[in-house]
């Protein structure tokens, strides 16, 4: 019973053995697929976490499979008794009678005992077929291999994903964050233009508007989300193309700083996204040159235009709107047409246009006018641009109305639209004053509207005088001038508005026109000047050069001071100043010029022979009725409690912005740090600069900069010093001429002193003394 | 030479004489005892050798008696010492000096090369870092000889005032000066100015011997700009003028470039600070509405002015206009009677603006009540006009020097019409050497001001150099006549910045004293140095708890102790010491109000050939100042080294003697 007893405890030691045995091999197979979902998990999700999560579940599955499975719990006596039964022959399939009960019979007795001897003879001998064999080798393998596969495939990795072969321009901030490895920006010029996309590695962008740009980027880790976050804080998710590689696609109209930022940090430094407006037309009319062309009363008038149109991509339609005046004064009517050109020629990028009419085709009679101006858009889209020539006239005259002075100035001569000096006065002090209610655009425009003005009336008065400017035709390079809202005075870029409000009236055209036609007919000049505009970069002396009357002296020197011709000549010297100023936004340097100019034009009136129209406003008389009535009643005493007119806040943050760039700069041991104060300051003028921007790109650089300091909510950012001081620069430049604050003084003793006063009364009375004396 | 001379010999000097009197009996006693003995021990010896030890012995004896007793030598001399200074070339003193007198080196002459190069100085040479600790280390002081850039006023004031205290008089001072350095000289700008002040900078440039050419100055703003720029020779006076373009604290630099090579020279910051000045309270009683008045009001009021405008519309009607202040409750109502000039809420403004007419409009009372308040300070512009003209004589407001009656005349100077003259003229503002580009009418009169003195300020002057505005002293207060009432044609033709300033100007002028506390600004030829005391004084009331400190750039308070001046109680000064390259910030503070002061600390390096001038000046100026020097007796103790290796000698040679050969 004992030996029984002992060989069960024996084989049940085996039992176990075997089922440990077959956990070990178990193990080795869930290990294989573990490494296979970790492998596979990996390369898809570039994760060590991710996948060792999927590794360890993998095996933990397995385990648990296997603990729950029939195969586990065959693991038992009998079964391994019937196992022995097969391995060993010896033991007559009876090695579970060790198991049964023996006192049923002696055969079963005497059968049990001979096989626990022939057992416990084998295990003894641990004979090693006592445990079942499992193969793990295989399972080793298939471990071996897929890792090695993994390997090829991470090895193989970058050049399995896509054929950006660009170096990469950025590095990673945070050494937890993934860093890109790898940009690709695609441009996408708008497709009226017709250009060829470009794909460059810088993140720095020079677009035309309207483009769209494509950001592709790999990244060293998988990023759970990127973004291209902008300046105005918007922020635009990247498309996860597949393994480490992001996409993004963007129609871009305006300048922007942007970065490309994960969900903690930024992984690149600050960009710029400068963008480019497309041109406006220009329109130039080659003939009539003159601004009015007359035809004689008996004359058979022929009217003939030719214009030229550029753009810088392409021309959609060209027209001419043209209006016939009839009557004068109040009765005067007009009638508007538009005509297509006759015929055309393309050369290159310009158009060469040509068109003539028969005053009696168009049911002229002698004393009409007809003002015709050509428009011209391009082939922008959605909007076509339109942009508009100078206004000229034809003028079938009736009768000889124009009297000539015996010296050939004839002042008699300006057609009714014609703003008069005086009005030019009168409009310049309106927008003086009005200044703080408009807009700095409004104003800006209004002024530049009243240079205009002044230079139509410059070169009425100069054509016929036979200024050398105009030839005498009136056709002088001032309207050669660049467009309205094109004065740039900081950064030299030129970009036309495209928002301009133009008025097709011809009528009003003729006193604010907006004309193209230009640039290549600024005569001789041009080329001494060339140099001088290159050098400068803030276009204020292209300003000067072009609307500032820097040629040499006409021939006024010769002239008596009291000569009439004289007097006209300065009057337009001034007038040739007024319009500079008011082209540079500054009426009130204008305004002296233009009333010099009034003053010598009033001068010529008074002179001998000279006839000028009348001019100005005249008051209606006031009736005795009205005066010396003596009542008062209505007026009354009041108090008004007024406030004062505010100060432009930007110009504070400007200087308080100023104040601590200089703190930075200076102190030794300035922290740089900011108040929320200081940072909604800093908002305000990035907001500036922005707005800036869209008219001229090179302002980016200034947004870049704040936009690091908000970043990094510090003055002394780290990897742009050079910017502050060019922040700097440029927000000094922005400050306007200092204005003197009343102020008192200081007396470097105390009033209180009892010696300074008996002093002070001192000297009255030996002042008094003496003046009794003399 | 009498090497005896002055030498004291005290026989056991800190004895009592019986003692004293003792030892030189029982030495006495010694002596004849030993000397009998050795007589006696040598009796059979030759003569010689007994008189040869008898000598030694002798000469034991005489070296007992000195090495008891002291021996002091007196000399007289003058006491000095050396002090070099920034500048010297201390390794051509080191390689000349003779060692026998102090040498005091300031810590500033030892360039960063003498540092690096662990200069091995004498042993009697003492690094100092200011002045005065060479006086605090002698003992007597009666010659310093100071070699290199010398001192500075202040450290020489404070030199001898420790002098004075510890040696009972100063020291005589020889200046041994060192090589003049090229660079800009006598500087001279404001340290502190309001918005839209003028900013003048002058000066004169100095060049070395050796260098003699053209030289290029440039004045940059603080955005790299150049603003202006001349061509100089040696000791060519230069001047810059402008305005800067806001308030703060501004670092502007003038460049020095030499002007062949364009190599510079130097570049030496100019830093000042610009600030938004309180304004005086102004009121303005008209009687007639005007642009002149109106405009002033739009500017004044931009900064904050306190305004209040009366303006007459009919015989007997006013409007009252508040701008930056609000009108008194109590005397509101009032307003409503006939004649406001009577309330108090304007007539108590700082500056008072009215026209002729206006003025005419008043009572006496009213006008004697307005002259007292000028009087007691206030700030009095009357715009001229035909009418005032007119009824000058009878109101007595001008002194006419044709006539008797107008002794008594408020005023000392006279307005009269001048029809001949002119009406449109350009105007200059005195002492501010700018002038309008337009010309704008004017009243046709003159003013015909007795003789300029101090009593009267010509504040305008026109094309022609005749006065256009002037102000005279009245009491504590100033009262002004102007001719100009168009001035707002400047503000309208592109002039604001002149229109600005002409206003500022007259207001400065006639306002009354900005109200305490406030500081007072530096001299506008000093600058305050890095590792130098300035001082800085506030103008406070003495009867109020005043409160000041200072921050430095680290932005820590520190509190700086105000005691009033010996002359002027209401003076407050104090001494700071920068220790660092940067702006600092003074605050005073009293129950009223609170004033700051913005001081830029310039580094050592900054403005050395100024500096070097200025150290230059000062030194010579003390060293030609005649102190009398009498040379002092001075005892020295000789040192008894030789005498005791006399005695040791002289005892071995008798001991030999003995023990050999007896």
């Amino acid at each position: 019973m004992s030996l029984t007893n002992s060989l069960l405890a024996k084989i049940d030691g085996l039992v176990l053995r075997a089922r440990r045995q077959y956990l070990v091999f178990f193990t080795w197979r869930s290990i294989a697929i573990a490494l296979s979902a970790f492998a596979a998990s990996h390369l898809l999700t570039d994760s060590w976490f991710m996948s060792g999560l999927v590794a360890g579940s993998t095996v933990l599955m397995c385990l648990l499979w296997l603990f729950n499975s029939e195969r586990w719990r065959a693991f038992d006596r009998e079964n391994y008794l019937a196992f022995l039964n097969i391995q060993f022959p010896q033991l007559e399939h009876s090695a579970q009678l060790l198991v049964q009960d023996s006192r049923s019979s002696i055969l079963h007795s005497l059968q049990s005992q001979k096989v626990g001897r022939a057992l416990s003879a084998l295990i003894k001998q641990q004979h090693h077929d006592l445990i079942p064999h499992y193969q793990t080798k295989q399972s080793l393998w298939a471990c071996a291999l897929v890792v090695g596969l993994w390997l090829i495939l991470r090895a193989l990795q970058p050049l399995l994903w896509h054929d950006v072969n660009v170096k990469p321009q950025v590095t990673s901030k945070s050494s937890a964050a993934p860093s890109i490895t790898n940009i690709a920006v695609t441009i996408t010029p708008p497709s009226y233009t017709q250009r060829q996309e470009t794909v460059q590695s810088s993140l720095d962008l020079n677009i035309l508007s309207g483009s769209t740009v494509t950001w592709q980027i790999s990244t060293t880790d998988v990023a759970e989300e990127l973004w291209l976050k902008f300046t105005d804080n918007s922020q635009h998710a990247f498309e996860h193309q597949q393994g480490k590689l992001y996409q993004i696609s963007q129609t871009v109209t305006q300048s922007q700083v942007y970065s490309i930022n994960d969900q903690s940090s930024s992984l690149t430094k600050l960009h710029t996204i400068a963008v480019t407006r497309d041109q406006a037309p220009q329109v130039r009319v080659l003939s009539p040159k003159p601004t009015i062309t007359e035809f004689s009363k008996f004359s058979t008038p022929l009217f003939v235009a030719t214009a030229q149109v550029s753009d810088d991509f392409a021309i959609s339609k060209v027209d001419i709107l043209a209006s016939v005046a009839k009557g004068t004064g109040e009765a005067v009517k007009f009638r508007d047409h538009i005509f297509e050109f006759d015929s055309f020629e393309q050369q290159g990028q310009i158009l060469q246009l040509e068109k003539s009419w028969l005053a009696s085709e168009l049911e002229m009679e002698p004393g009409d006018e007809l003002y015709f101006t050509v428009r011209a858009w391009d082939n922008k889209q959605p909007t076509p641009q339109m942009s508009r020539s100078q206004t000229k006239i034809f003028r079938w005259l009736d009768d000889d109305r124009h009297a000539i002075s015996s010296d050939g100035v004839l002042i008699d001569f300006m057609p009714d639209y014609f703003k008069s000096q005086r009005q030019i006065i009168i409009e310049t002090q309106q927008l003086i004053a009005d200044k703080d209610l408009l807009t700095e655009h409004e104003f800006s425009q209004t002024s530049r509207s009243l240079g205009y003005s002044q230079s139509d009336l410059k070169l009425k008065y100069g054509q016929y005088l036979g200024d050398e400017f105009d030839d005498g035709r009136g056709g002088h390079q001032m309207e050669a001038g660049p467009e309205m809202p094109e004065i740039h005075i900081k950064d030299g870029d030129h970009n036309d508005d495209p928002d301009a409000v133009i008025d097709d009236s011809p009528q009003l055209a003729a006193g604010t026109t907006s004309s193209n036609s230009h640039a290549e007919d600024h005569h001789d000049h041009e080329p001494q000047h060339a140099n001088q505009q290159v050098a400068d970069k803030s276009g204020y002396q292209q300003v000067i050069t072009q609307y500032g009357h820097n040629h040499e002296d006409t021939d006024v020197g010769v002239m008596g001071a009291q000569s009439p011709q004289a007097l006209m000549k300065q009057a337009i010297a001034h007038m040739w100043d007024a319009e500079l100023h008011l082209m540079l936004s500054a009426p009130e340097r204008a305004l002296p010029y233009e009333q010099k100019a009034l003053v010598y034009l009033e001068q010529a009136r008074k002179a001998e022979r000279v006839f000028v129209k009348r001019l100005g406003f005249e008051p209606p008389p006031v009736s005795e009725k009205r005066r010396y009535q003596g009542d008062l009643s209505d007026v009354l005493d009041y108090q008004q409690q007024q406030k004062p007119t505010p100060t432009d806040p930007l110009l504070d943050d400007f200087r308080a912005l100023l104040y601590l760039l200089g703190q930075a700069g200076n102190e030794l041991q300035f922290s740089g740090e900011l108040t929320k104060g200081s940072l909604q300051q800093i908002e305000r003028v990035k907001q500036y600069y922005i707005k800036q921007a869209q008219t001229r790109p090179a302002m980016m650089h200034y947004v870049t900069s704040l936009q690091q300091i908000q970043q990094q909510q510090s003055l002394l950012i780290t990897d742009c010093r050079d910017c502050l001081v060019d922040l700097y620069a440029e927000l000094w430049r922005q400050l306007p001429a200092p204005i003197a604050a009343p102020a008192q003084i200081r007396l470097n003793y105390s009033p209180s002193r009892t010696d300074v006063h008996e002093y002070e009364t001192y000297l009255r009375t030996i002042a008094t003394q003496k003046g009794q004396q003399q | 030479m009498n090497i005896f001379a002055g030498v004291e010999i005290t026989f056991l000097p800190d004895l009592a004489v019986w003692l004293r009197w003792a030892f030189a009996v029982l030495l006495l006693v010694c002596f004849i005892w030993t000397t009998q003995h050795v007589f006696k021990r040598l009796a059979d010896k030759r003569a010689a050798r007994r008189v040869s030890i008898g000598l030694l012995n002798l000469l034991v004896f005489g070296c007992i008696v000195l090495l008891v007793s002291e021996i002091d030598r007196t000399r007289s001399k003058i006491v000095a010492a050396t002090l070099l200074t920034s500048g010297t070339n201390i390794e051509h003193v080191l390689a000349n000096h003779s060692g026998d007198t102090k040498t005091f080196v300031l810590s500033a002459a030892l360039s960063s090369k003498h540092h690096t190069q662990k200069l091995r100085l004498p042993d009697n040479w003492h690094v100092i870092n200011q002045p005065e600790q060479l006086v605090i280390a002698l003992d007597d002081l009666q010659k310093l000889t100071i070699m290199g850039d010398g001192l500075n006023g202040s450290q020489l004031r404070d030199l001898q005032a420790l002098a004075r205290s510890k040696f009972q008089q100063p020291v005589a001072i020889a200046f041994i000066p060192s090589e003049i350095r090229a660079g800009l000289i006598d500087m001279k700008w404001h340290n502190q100015l309001a918005i839209g002040q003028r900013q003048q900078v002058s000066g004169k440039l100095q060049l070395s011997d050796a260098n003699q050419g053209l030289v290029n100055l440039s004045l940059v703003d603080p955005a790299g700009a150049v603003l202006s720029s001349q061509t100089l020779t040696a000791n060519a006076p230069f001047k810059f003028s402008f305005i800067a373009k806001a308030s703060g604290r501004w670092i502007y630099n003038l460049v020095l470039t030499d002007a062949q090579s364009n190599q510079l020279i130097s570049r030496e910051p100019l830093a000042f600070q610009v600030s938004q000045p309180t304004p005086p309270s102004v009121a303005i009683y008209q009687s007639a509405p005007s642009f002149e008045t109106r405009h002033f009001k739009n500017w004044a009021t931009a900064f904050d002015t306190a305004m209040t405008i009366v303006t007459q519309i009919s015989q007997s009607k006013f409007i009252t206009q508040y701008v930056n202040t609000s009108s008194d409750p109590e005397t509101s109502d009032s307003l409503h009677q006939n004649n406001p000039s009577s309330q108090a809420d304007w007539v108590q403004s700082d500056v008072i603006i009215m026209d002729g007419r206006a003025w005419l409009s008043l009572s006496s009372a009213q006008q004697q009540k307005l002259q007292q308040h000028v009087e007691q300070g206030a700030g009095l512009l009357l715009m001229a006009d035909r009418q005032l003209m007119n009824a000058a004589a009878e109101t007595g407001l001008f002194r006419s020097s044709g006539s008797e009656d107008s002794v008594g005349a408020w005023l000392d100077f006279d307005v009269r019409a001048d029809e001949g003259r002119a009406v449109q003229t350009s105007s200059k503002m005195a002492g501010q050497g700018i002038q309008s580009e337009k010309a704008i009418p004017y009243l046709a009169a003159q003013i015909k001001v007795p003789k300029a003195g101090d009593k009267f300020d010509i504040l305008v002057w026109n094309q022609e150099n005749a006065p256009m505005i002037v102000s005279q002293k009245k009491g504590l207060g100033q009262v002004a006549v102007s001719l100009i009432s168009h001035s707002y044609e400047w503000q309208l033709s592109g002039e604001e910045t002149f229109y600005s300033q002409f206003w500022q100007r007259l207001i400065y002028n006639i306002a009354p004293a900005q109200s305490l506390p406030y500081w007072l600004s530096p001299q506008d030829n000093e600058i305050s140095l890095t590792n130098h005391a300035q001082k800085v004084c506030a103008i406070a009331n003495v009867d109020t708890d005043i409160h000041s400190h200072y921050i430095n750039p680290a932005q820590q308070k520190i509190p700086l102790k105000l005691s009033a001046e010996l002359f002027d109680k209401g003076k407050m000064c104090s001494r700071f010491w920068p220790l660092q390259n940067a702006w600092y910030e003074l605050r005073v503070s009293d129950d009223k109000g609170t004033d700051k002061l913005s001081l830029y600390s310039y580094s050592q390096r900054h403005w050395q050939a100024w500096q070097q001038q200025r150290k230059h000046q000062a030194t010579l100026a003390q060293a030609k100042q005649q102190i009398t020097l009498i040379p002092k007796s001075q005892t020295q103790a000789l040192s008894k080294l030789p005498i005791w290796l006399l005695f040791l000698a002289l005892m071995s040679v008798l001991w030999i003697e003995r023990k050999f050969y007896s």
